[in-house]
């Protein structure tokens, strides 16, 4: 029975080709680009979830009282507090400094180059899952001077056969400092929100920053792994309990703990509670990708009940030599299905095109693995409910018919479903028109960001950070650009955008008048 | 087999019935073969069509092998249908996308005949139509009488124990059609119990009963021989299926 549907569905695609064609790149087109919007969601909805016990980690933020009566909410804590965390908490299994990203500078054969890395406790490890791939997991990061490789720094640095060859050897920075490899660790993953090429002690870090040592320097970001079971409510408490033992006088701050994984699409906070961010976007994009998906089967049903029509006769035929409502049903229904298949074939090969610009416009690299069964479900979902959604009005519909009216051509003018048809190409219109009214809305919104004056001009300004040798040579560099023309060279103790105080040194700002 | 008692068929027309059978009451038994004649818009296909189950009639009784068709639902009437009854049309009405073979196997399929008893029963009939070698041939490849040759074998195939015909030969040559009635009286004469509706008094001549009909009415009933293969003890309706 199957291959007969089968054998019957394949001759009626022959037999309109280019028809049939239409109809199976359009709906692949639908299921390519909710594909491509799923995916993105996936990716959004995995971050900084593949930590074992992702769920029992936090960040301490701290909430001040603003003029207007509000909080202001700071996601950075002082460096010391996570020590007595360590020690007085008992419901913290760790807790954790983590700077926020720093660049270094390193040589290789006199050749300076720059990468981004994170100073973090002993146990950074040891809650976050970044697999190691060299290297003692005890003393990692147990002395000053010790650093901690990414996959892809080991290999920038030593070369391709880095495996053991790293561990123990010494990478020069700027500066005359030296550092130790101790350890190799994998590449964080994309969808995670630390991300680093090294890993380094908050000992060197206190030792280069030593005024982040006291309580009033709000300088670094501290997690906190709770145990199983843990009151959050009262653990704040607690916290903000021990925050004033030390630090004093801050009788109305108070502490939130943000789930870590949480952050990422809870970025926005109102006094300490979060309240959106991205996830307005992957709420978007799902309603998006629905939307998508529905309009390309309305079109699909259209098409297929059009030619369920022209097929009249053969239910009739069918429905004399035998067969039941419910195998016509099931044959309708399994065409669509074999039809949604093929189009889902041709959804994956526009996928695969479409990764690319995708990728351009979005700026998120999609790691797409068909055979990872999250993926294959999704696509043969996808696919499902494709061809389910624009498999049953034909199946049931049509199947309902009587034979003998069918001959007799009385309900040629119903079996057309004509009104029905063109209601569904009226709300496929609708749906059109809503999503382009979106798309237009969003593309001014953007233009509006972009063209906004800002009262400055952003035009030709370069920021430089004095890194490495550069520091050394600043006022050489300085009369060196002065030659060029007429622009104004300013150096800034620190980051002129961000405000926020990195190491003391000076950068940069270029500004030519035209 | 067939007990027809005041059927009637109506279509409304605004207020008004408009009708197509009125008082039909008509006994068939097993093994005859009956030609029903009359001019065109008298009720003839009406009338198949019902005792064929595929329409209903607005009123009046029907027996089938004694059981109340009458009083089934859609689902018990199209597994009647389904069981004894094999259906030929005027205009062939064959599967264009299938091939001979593959339309002759059609109503297996929905009979779940299992693989290999399904290829005898369709050679075999291939066999005896003498189409074998027209298996392979979509229906637009063939002449008028060799599609209804098909449409013969595919009526035939499940093994009916009624066969309805509605104008046959209506669209074939003298010659073609008396190839049908030749295997229809053969079929007859194998116990196969035949209703056929025919304008033509030379196909009529090869069945064993004539019924006349004008405007919705039995106006004549006329025994032509004795049927051949007086029927055997009926079988009752089966149970379930
Ligand atoms: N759906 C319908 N609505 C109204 N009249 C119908 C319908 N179907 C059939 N008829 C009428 O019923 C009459 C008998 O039709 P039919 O049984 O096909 O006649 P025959 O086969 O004897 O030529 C015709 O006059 C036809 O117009
Ligand atoms: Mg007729």
């Amino acid at each position: 029975m199957f291959r007969h549907y089968l054998t019957i569905t394949i001759r009626n695609l022959r037999r309109d080709l280019g028809y049939s064609l239409i109809n199976i790149l359009g709906l692949g087109m639908g299921i390519a680009v909710s594909l491509l919007l799923f995916f993105w969601v996936r990716h959004e909805l995995s971050f900084d979830r593949f930590h074992t016990d992702a769920g029992r980690i936090y960040q301490i933020a701290f909430n001040f009282p603003a003029d207007n009566g509000q909080y202001d909410t700071w996601t950075s804590a002082p460096a010391p507090f996570a020590e007595k965390i360590g020690e007085e908490i008992p419901e913290a299994e760790a807790a954790l400094f983590v700077s926020f990203p720093r660049q270094l500078a390193f040589q290789k054969d006199q050749t300076p180059y720059q990468e981004k890395g994170l100073y973090v406790d002993k146990s950074f490890l040891d809650v976050f899952a970044f697999p190691l791939l060299e290297g003692r997991k005890e003393g990692l990061l147990h002395q000053p001077g010790f650093i901690v490789l990414s996959e892809k720094l080991a290999e920038k640095h030593f070369g391709a056969g880095w495996r053991g060859q790293a561990i123990g050897k010494t990478l020069e920075a700027a500066e005359d400092e030296s550092y130790t490899v101790s350890g190799v660790v994998a590449n964080p993953p994309p969808n995670s929100t630390l991300q680093f090429d090294f890993l380094l002690s908050k000992e060197d870090y206190l030792s280069k920053n030593p005024w982040d040592s006291q309580w009033g320097n709000f300088s670094s970001r501290l997690y906190l792994k709770v145990k199983n079971g843990t009151d959050i409510p009262g653990l704040e408490d607690k916290l903000i309990g021990l925050f004033r033992k030390y630090k004093g006088n801050e009788e109305r701050a108070t502490i939130s703990l943000l789930s870590f994984p949480g952050r990422h699409l809870y970025s926005k906070l109102e006094n300490g509670k979060p309240v959106g961010g991205r996830i307005t976007y992957v709420r978007l994009f799902i309603g998006a990708a629905a939307f998508l998906l529905l309009i390309a089967c309305i079109n699909f049903m259209n098409l297929a009940t059009a030619r369920a029509t022209r097929r009249s006769r053969e239910i009739g035929v069918r429905k004399v030599v035998g067969a039941s409502r419910g195998q016509l049903a099931g044959q309708f229904m399994s065409e669509a299905l074999a039809i949604a298949l093929i189009a889902t074939g041709a959804g994956i090969a526009l996928v695969e095109l479409l990764k690319e610009p995708f990728r351009q416009i979005t700026g998120t690299e999609l790691s797409i693995h068909y055979l990872e069964p999250g993926t294959l479900s999704l696509i043969l979902a996808t696919g499902l409910v494709a061809g389910l959604l624009s498999g049953s009005y034909p199946a049931f519909l049509l199947s309902s018919f009587r034979a003998v009216n069918i001959f007799r051509g009385k309900e040629a003018g119903q079996f057309s479903g004509a009104s029905l048809r063109k209601g569904l190409v009226v709300l496929q219109f609708l749906l059109s028109a809503c999503l382009i009214v979106c798309a237009l809305g969003v593309q001014r919104q953007v233009k509006f960001i972009m063209n906004k004056n800002l009262g400055l001009n952003r035009e030709n300004v370069v920021r430089v950070p004095m890194e490495g040798p550069l520091y050394d040579k600043y006022p050489s560099l300085k009369d060196e650009i002065s030659l060029t023309g007429r622009q104004a060279v300013r150096c800034f103790q620190s980051n002129a955008i961000y405000g926020q105080r990195r190491d003391p040194r000076p950068g940069v700002g270029r500004q030519g008048a035209g | 087999m067939i007990r027809l008692r005041d059927i009637e068929r109506y279509y409304r027309n605004g207020l008004r019935k408009a009708w197509v059978l009125n008082q039909v009451n008509l006994d068939i038994k097993e093994g005859e073969f009956v030609t029903i004649m009359g001019p065109s818009g008298a009720g003839k296909s009406t009338l198949l069509n019902i005792i064929g189950m595929l329409e209903e009639p607005s009123g009046g009784s029907y027996y089938f092998y004694d059981e109340a068709v009458h009083q089934f639902n859609e689902r018990k009437r199209s597994d009647l249908h389904k069981a004894y009854m094999g259906f030929v049309f005027q205009a062939y009405h064959l599967i264009d996308d299938l091939t001979v073979y593959e339309n002759i196997e059609t109503p297996l399929l929905y009979r779940n005949v299992k693989g290999k008893e399904r290829k005898s029963m369709v050679a075999e009939i291939l066999d005896r139509f003498n189409i074998v070698a027209k298996k392979d041939l979509f229906p637009e490849q063939l002449s008028g009488g060799q599609q209804q040759l098909v449409g013969v074998a595919r009526a035939v195939i499940s093994r009916p124990r009624l066969l309805l015909a509605d104008e046959p030969t209506g669209n074939l040559h003298t010659k073609q059609g008396d190839q049908i009635m030749e295997l229809f009286k053969e079929l007859n004469d194998e116990g196969v119990t035949i209703i056929q509706v025919t304008h033509s008094e030379r196909n009529a001549s090869f069945g064993t009963r004539i019924i006349e009909l004008i405007d919705g009415n039995i106006r004549r009933d006329e025994q032509l021989r004795e049927p051949s293969n007086q029927a055997d003890t009926p079988k009752g309706v089966p149970n379930g299926k």
